[in-house]
């Protein structure tokens, strides 16, 4: 009789350490294995890094004689089809750029896309679109607001940069 | 008793595969090969615009903008760098500092001359929106000027015609970035 309540115990123990074990697993699974490792760089001003950027090891590092100055990458024109739901862009913000990039793609007053913050050596390479206008030809505006790398995210010296969006 | 406690250990070993199969179908690599192929918009040129502009009290300011990898974009036109607004009122291109008094914030605003040969008042603001600043054609370096409209009044006792000493002006610039026909 005490041997079997000897036993119970030494099952309850076990399915308890078992229980703990999955825990931890979910646990471990949950912060490694989840790709929404969303970083919120301020707590006030509704600004958060992107997600969805990653390492942009291309030429534009090396470019830009002005090493206290902001690189602003420059695009050709840009096709896309109406129904396009998602683009191919790559919005850089270059290696060695003292501020984070948010970009803003507008046709006129229309918004077609709005990044989070992007750390200067990231890009984001593809792109979800809303608001694509009729098939024609229009001026993009890439709206590239800067913000400091410090916890003050204080913006800086903008630029908008213009290209030709051509929908068909 | 045992019954139970059995099927306890069953239902936490179920859950813990149902897991493990979670995780290990994320980290396994099948039999099959996806193939795609695209070309991405990638930036085909830089330009390099200023991060901080330190305006002289006593002298034209000349702030440099870069352009880089040039020779990517098509041929007959040229990277054209513009002043988008400033970031006073209506885009107007003034600094503006705290009064330490408590009065009026004082304002200076900025003369700016670009590839034009006149200097701009940056409180008007229909004529410095849209001013070209500069223009390449090549890799290089040019700059545009500017300068504190206190310059234009010497002797002005008016807080906003002249520099107040001891206190910090701040503005700051979006710079516009297109190619434009030569």
């Amino acid at each position: 009789m005490e041997n079997k309540r000897i036993d119970k115990s030494k099952i309850i123990i076990g399915v308890l350490i078992l229980a703990v074990f999955i825990m931890a697993m979910v646990v471990v699974y949950l912060t490694c294995f989840n790709g929404s490792q969303q970083q919120d760089v301020s707590n006030n001003k509704g600004l958060s890094l992107a997600d969805n950027a990653e390492d942009w090891d291309k030429t534009l590092e090396d470019l830009g004689n002005e090493t206290t100055g902001i690189k602003i990458p420059g695009y050709g024109e840009i096709t896309i089809p109406q129904n396009a739901e998602s683009a191919n862009i790559t919005l850089v913000n270059p290696e060695g750029n003292p501020c984070y990039f948010e970009y803003t793609l507008k046709v006129g007053d229309s918004v077609l896309y709005k990044s989070d913050l992007i750390e200067p050596g990231k890009a984001i390479k593809e792109i979800s679109l809303e608001n694509v206008p009729n098939p024609g030809t229009y001026d993009l505006i890439l709206q590239i607001n800067t913000y400091s790398l410090d916890e003050n995210l204080s913006p800086m010296n903008g630029a908008e940069v213009k290209t030709t969006l051509v929908v068909t | 008793m045992k019954r139970k406690i059995i099927a306890a250990m069953l239902a936490v070993a179920m859950i813990g595969s149902v897991m493990a199969a979670q995780v290990s179908a994320e980290n396994t690599t099948s039999a099959q090969s996806d193939i795609t192929m695209y070309q991405p918009y990638d930036p085909v040129y830089t330009v390099t615009i200023p991060q901080t502009i330190e305006i002289d009290t006593k002298e034209i300011t000349n702030v440099p903008v870069t352009a880089s990898d040039v020779q990517h974009i098509p041929e007959g036109k040229k990277i054209s760098v513009t002043l988008t607004k400033g970031s006073g009122t209506y885009g107007r291109l003034y600094l503006e500092a705290e009064n330490p008094d408590g009065g009026k914030n004082y304002l200076m605003t900025l003369m700016i001359k670009g590839t034009g040969d006149e200097f701009e008042s940056g409180a008007l603001e229909k004529q410095i929106k849209g001013m070209e600043l500069a223009s390449f054609t090549e890799d290089g370096t040019a700059n545009f000027q500017m300068y504190p409209c206190a310059f234009d009044y010497p002797g002005s006792t008016n807080q906003n015609l002249s520099i107040q000493k001891g206190v910090e002006y701040k503005g700051s610039m979006t710079f516009g970035v297109e190619l434009k026909d030569i």
